[in-house]
């Protein structure tokens, strides 16, 4: 077991198999021998620590993503049930967890919580994103001349 | 004055500060949005997130909602600089255009791929698929010189163009394009008809390859329009010949330049392991398509597909016979409409199969699949016509067989043959119509009458010979069911046999007949 300690201060202990979803952790797993030592991690709190550490529980022993052959192709929004379930259960953290999956290198838990955003935006109108994210519409008059033609250009296609 | 027009500007200076000063302050109230905690690379891949798996994506659809790509672009300064300047959300640009006439239809496709940066592209232009408007919308000026800027980083390339804007991209001779893996080129406008019957005004003799091309496995070229007789063909024959490497698959459709001896070389050196070829009358109307007459030898061909529509009497097994498959595996066979009985002629396919079992015979590998797909709306006639060539399948040594037309499968299956064996290695049988299957009511009755009186006979044990069969599925698309042509697939069932029910419209029907 080892022990991890979030940016305020609360330990959490978890197995080396769960730890290793991350690929920081892993690294660090391997200079670590004693494990009496805890790993502090300053840039993850406790509220998201446990919802991290919980998703790398369920997903131990699954094997580990492996990068994109190619990546500007395009990936469909496939949401597991378990994975979707856990994710929009912390919909009010979403965006805490998908910083901290990229701290730690959590491949899965970041496409997770970049599918579950782009899910939310999806099919809705740029007011109701606004409304969804609360931005306030910001552009420059140069820039809704240009939207205008865009959408010109929309309805003709 | 004077001075009303210092204070005017004044006030104007004043203005103008107030709205950057707004500006600056809705930016920076954006910034406290919680998703914009998020590390720019992250947002942007929420953006190709989204968009990848918007339908609409990149196929900018007129009853749709925005394309996502403009919709993330329109929410705010701080996304649309985000994601103009995320190459990876510009690298597809379908269009499927409803007004052709639109005078920035290049200019803004031009400003879409250019945001992809150094990515590999796909590009899909079309205009809207119906055959009855199309001629009202014309694909816009420009696109050939569009599309070929882009051609060096192009992995797919689909353009339905004008014959004029066709000839252009054919007019380049070479084409180089790296990366290009997939080729359609799709003759849109039946407008350009009068064109292509005088001929004169056309480049006839170009000459175009896709040798520069190291990545191309797939091509097709076709024509929306299907018109028979129609005078582009004698023109788009002659007008150019098309080179391409060697192929995974070659689709060809008619009207298009594949008529002539041309197009044999064509074949031939693309030499693809799937090819489709479509012939329609004037691909084989004179007998310049035959060129030197030498047997053409595709010796990497698995898979054949062809469909023979209104072609001449001949033209099917004429084209077949000069074919050499070793590898053949599959063949496909498509009469899509045919007229030669009402021409008082022999029907096609009797000459056509005792050329599929010399085929056969020349090729090492067996042919174990053969698919006949035919006209819904075939004659009494042709069915019977049909049972006379059905012996000779039993040369052919088939491991599957596919009749897609339903009143031919009672042929196939039942034949009071002595043999006791009709097919004997058939593994697999299928029954369907791939095509809507809208039969008049006399056929319909013709077909239930024939199916009671010539296959279903309680008392008759003929009923064996479909229990040979391991395997049948039921294809039955878009009409309803006399319930009568289901029984043969009820003995199916009775007998413990494999049965699969694919697709079944009336569904009542069929279970409540089972």
């Amino acid at each position: 077991m080892f022990t991890l300690l979030s940016e305020d201060g609360i330990s959490f202990q978890a197995e080396r198999d769960v730890l290793e979803r991350s690929v920081l952790l892993k690294n660090m797993l391997e200079d670590v021998q004693d494990s009496s030592n805890s790993i502090p991690l300053p840039n993850v709190a406790s509220a998201v620590l446990e919802k991290v550490l919980h998703f790398c529980e369920h997903h131990r022993g699954d094997p580990l993503p492996v990068p994109e052959e190619d990546e500007t192709r395009m990936r469909k929004i496939v949401i597991e049930d378990w994975d979707y379930d856990f994710i929009s259960a912390n919909c009010d953290i979403v965006f805490e967890i998908i910083m901290a999956a990229n701290y730690l290198d959590i491949k899965d838990l970041l496409d997770l919580g970049c599918k579950y955003v782009a899910s939310l935006i999806k099919g809705k109108s740029t007011e109701q994103i606004r409304e969804l994210f609360h931005i306030v519409n910001d552009l420059t008059p140069e820039e809704e001349e240009k939207i205008k033609k865009e959408n010109q250009w929309a309805e003709a296609v | 004055m004077e001075a009303l027009d210092t204070q005017l500007a004044k006030i104007q200076a004043a203005e103008y500060a107030l709205a950057q000063k707004r500006l600056q302050l809705l930016g920076t109230r954006n910034q406290l949005a919680l998703i914009h905690r998020l590390p720019l690379e992250l947002l942007a891949e929420i953006f190709c997130v989204y968009c990848e798996e918007d339908e609409q994506i990149s196929s900018l659809n007129p009853t749709a909602q925005l394309p996502p790509q403009l919709v993330v672009c329109h929410v705010c300064h701080h996304w649309r600089e985000l994601a103009q300047s995320t190459p990876r959300l510009w690298t597809n640009l379908e269009i499927e255009m409803y007004n052709g006439n639109y005078p920035d239809h290049i200019s803004m496709a031009t400003k879409w791929l250019s945001r992809s940066g150094s990515l590999p592209i796909y590009i899909r232009f079309s205009t809207r698929e119906d055959n009855y408007t199309a001629a009202k919308m014309p694909v816009p000026q420009g696109v050939v010189q569009f599309s070929t800027s882009f051609l060096h980083r192009c992995t797919y390339l689909s353009l339905r163009l004008r014959l004029p804007d066709l000839i252009d991209l054919l007019g380049l001779q070479t084409i180089h394009a790296p990366l290009l893996e997939s080729v359609s080129l799709q003759l849109a406008d039946p407008v350009d008809a009068p064109l292509m019957s005088t001929g004169n005004s056309l480049n006839v003799g170009i000459v175009t390859t896709f040798n520069d091309c190291p990545n191309l496995e797939d091509v097709h070229i076709g024509t929306d329009y299907h018109n028979v007789g129609h005078a582009a063909v004698p023109v788009l024959e002659s007008m150019a010949t098309i080179k391409f490497p060697p192929l995974y698959e070659l689709f060809l459709e008619p009207y298009l330049a594949i008529a002539g001896s041309g197009y044999h070389d064509m074949l031939l050196a693309a030499n693809p392991e799937q090819v489709v070829v479509k012939l329609a009358s004037g691909s084989v109307s004179d007998e310049s398509w035959i060129g030197d007459g030498s047997i053409v030898s595709l010796n990497q061909t698995t898979q054949f597909e062809l469909e023979f529509s209104n072609v001449p009497h001949g033209g099917s097994w004429r084209f077949v016979e000069r074919l050499t498959l070793p590898l053949l595996d599959s063949l496909r066979i498509i009469y899509p409409s045919f007229d030669s009985l009402e021409r008082d002629m022999d029907w096609e396919p009797l000459h056509l199969f005792p050329i599929l079992r010399d085929l056969q015979v020349r090729s090492s590998a067996p042919l174990t699949t053969f698919v006949l797909c035919y006209s819904s709306y075939q004659l009494t006639e042709e069915i019977l016509q049909f049972l006379a060539v059905v012996p000779m399948l039993e040369d052919l040594r088939l491991l599957s067989c596919n009749i897609v037309v339903h009143p031919l499968f009672e042929a196939l299956v039942y034949q009071e043959s002595s043999s006791n064996a009709l097919l004997p290695a058939l593994k697999s049988f299928v029954l369907g119509t791939e095509v809507p299957f809208f039969p008049f009511a006399d056929e319909d009755t013709f077909i239930a009458d024939f199916v009671l009186s010539r296959w279903w006979d309680p008392a008759d044990d003929r009923e064996r010979e479909v229990c040979r069969l391991c395997l049948v599925d039921i294809i039955i698309y878009g009409r309803t069911v006399d319930p009568t042509v289901l029984e043969p697939m009820r003995i199916c069932k009775q007998n413990g046999l494999d049965l699969r029910v694919k697709s079944v419209v009336d569904a009542e029907t069929t279970a409540d007949y089972f």
